[in-house]
């Protein structure tokens, strides 16, 4: 870029016509949009994907956070890869649905999933579904510190240093000041998501048995039981959620993605579920080892735990990879889930007074103190708690799994009153075929929280 | 100060943040109506669950 659009960059300009009120976070933005218009005008796909790529494979591998990857590491561990295999790549698949909406209205309508449903739906519905993401995701918050601090401790580091490691990392990952930038260094370190497959590699797992569950679904070792419906809620949770409704469609909205995009979009979120499903696999199949030797995890709390057990089956390197992966998916997931939060409030805040949007990460410190404050405050206020002696993180971990599951039928109805409401999507609007398959998955959650909700109230009910 | 023309029409007149306005309140039809309400309902009735989870998890040996 010359000189003269830099020194552009750091100027609010006056002026009229689509010159006006071209700010610093538009110049920015301008910035790599030029980039992505002259790789489509040079016929460049490959680059022009890697451009585009990057709000969906962020929010799938941001969702293989913590308490998703206990998760499968659990159900692997339980019941092998039998059932549980197909079923982890059924849940992507209908996180792709989902999230491809998203897309959908991010570039529809240039504007955040919380400010559209206050404009749309009013303040009520507004404070509501950012209230709730806020909540939650404070919740959230606090078990990617657990699983930080966990990795921590698998590595011999004190509780207290592995956690200002963790908070040093995300709130100097604000400090770039600059979309672009924010979302190519979590890439890089989402992509360390992935070594759960080399960490499964060294369990030497069979080929034959996976892919026998793959195509059968089974086999399923004891049944329909309390246990079993709850680890089914859990990988549920841990592929669908409500944060990442909200962090991908600002994402799509603060990289400015426009209708020519949503190809690359659609693909991004596709490539973004496929390595998720293949790390979440991963896990899967590396914990099949302590399934097959009958080792006892319901004492288990975290990922150190796992990854200290599966030493003697994989070796002190995969039992390393593993517990550098649960580190990782702490690490990720605390930054994305963080700027989820700051979107929404700050979106919600501006709706609100019906000023100007100040919600991306191009902007400033200064213009941007309430996007950046939230999701500084939150992330200290999350490692805090962590490091309360005696605070009852087991409690907020599983607490965190019924919540997520609960607040996400709200989350995916309001979502599907926005994909329908052709004042504002246009001809992006869902079709037919959409509606069925997010109506599907709608009703399907809507079931699964029920489901939470009496199991939690009747724990014995299904028999342990 | 000059603008970059390039750098101007990069951008569609939507995607500039100072110059956003907000989309009118909705029209809701009954259907839509009734499914927020029941939004409310499901809310209602999921707050005492994610308590009572809350405080059964606490119960829970660390």
């Amino acid at each position: 870029m010359n000189e003269n659009v830099w020194n552009l960059g750091r100027t609010t300009l006056p002026g009229g016509g689509a010159e006006a009120g071209f700010t610093h976070e538009d110049i920015l933005r301008a910035q790599d949009r030029l980039k992505v218009l002259k790789s489509r005008a040079a016929k460049r796909s490959l680059r022009l994907l890697w451009l585009l790529a990057g709000p969906g494979v962020l929010v799938m591998l941001g969702e293989n956070d913590g308490p998703s990857m206990v998760s499968y590491a659990t159900t692997g561990a339980t019941y092998g890869i039998g059932f549980f295999a197909p079923f982890i790549l059924l849940t992507f698949l209908m996180a792709f649905v989902v999230q491809e909406m998203t897309v959908r209205l991010g570039v529809a309508t240039h504007r955040g999933h919380a400010e559209l449903i206050f404009q749309r739906f009013g303040p009520f519905w507004g404070y509501f579904a950012m209230g709730d993401l806020v909540f939650g995701n404070l919740l959230t918050l606090v078990t990617e510190f657990i699983a930080i601090q966990a990795g921590g401790l698998y590595f011999g580091l004190p509780s207290w240093l592995s956690v200002a490691i963790g908070v040093a990392l995300v709130i100097g990952s604000l400090a770039f000041q600059r979309y672009a930038t924010w979302e190519r260094a979590l890439m890089g370190l989402a992509a360390f998501n992935l070594l759960f497959v080399p960490a499964a590699l060294l369990s030497h797992p069979d080929g034959a048995a996976l892919a026998h569950a793959l195509a059968t679904w089974g086999p399923l070792p004891g049944g329909f039981t309390t246990a079993f419906v709850t680890l089914i809620l859990a990988n549920v949770g841990a592929t669908v959620t409500p944060w990442m409704i909200f962090f991908q469609q600002s994402a799509v909205v603060d990289k400015g993605l426009t209708k020519a995009d949503l190809p690359q979009g659609r693909l991004d979120t596709a490539i973004g579920a496929a390595l998720a499903a293949v790390a979440a696999i991963a896990t899967l199949v590396a914990t099949s080892t302590l399934f097959a030797a009958k080792v006892d995890v319901s004492n288990f709390a975290n990922g150190a735990d796992f990854a200290t057990a599966l030493k003697p089956f994989i070796g002190s390197t995969g039992a390393t990879l593993f517990a550098l992966g649960m580190l990782e998916a702490g690490l990720v997931a605390a930054m994305t889930i963080s700027t989820s939060s700051s979107y929404s409030l700050a979106e919600t805040a501006a709706a609100a007074e019906n000023a100007s949007a100040r919600h991306s990460l191009n902007l400033d410190f200064a213009s941007g103190r309430l996007f950046y404050g939230v999701a500084i405050v939150s992330t200290m206020l999350a490692a805090g708690v962590v490091l309360i002696p005696g605070a009852p993180l087991l409690a907020m971990t599983l607490t965190v799994n019924v919540i997520a599951t609960l607040l996400m039928a709200p989350a995916l109805l309001l979502l599907l009153l926005l994909a329908n409401d052709r004042e504002i999507m246009g001809d992006l609007a869902n079709g037919p075929l959409a509606n069925l398959a997010g109506g599907t998955i709608t009703v399907a959650i809507a079931v699964v929280g029920a489901l939470y909700g009496v199991i939690a109230a009747f724990p014995n009910l299904l028999g342990k | 100060m000059a603008h970059d023309p390039d750098l101007v029409s990069a951008l569609e007149p939507a995607q500039l943040a100072a110059t956003k306005r907000p989309y009118p309140r909705r029209v809701l039809s009954r259907g839509v109506l009734a499914l927020l309400v029941a939004l409310r309902v499901y809310v209602l009735i999921a707050i005492p669950i994610v308590a009572y989870a809350f405080i059964h998890a606490l119960s829970t040996p660390q």
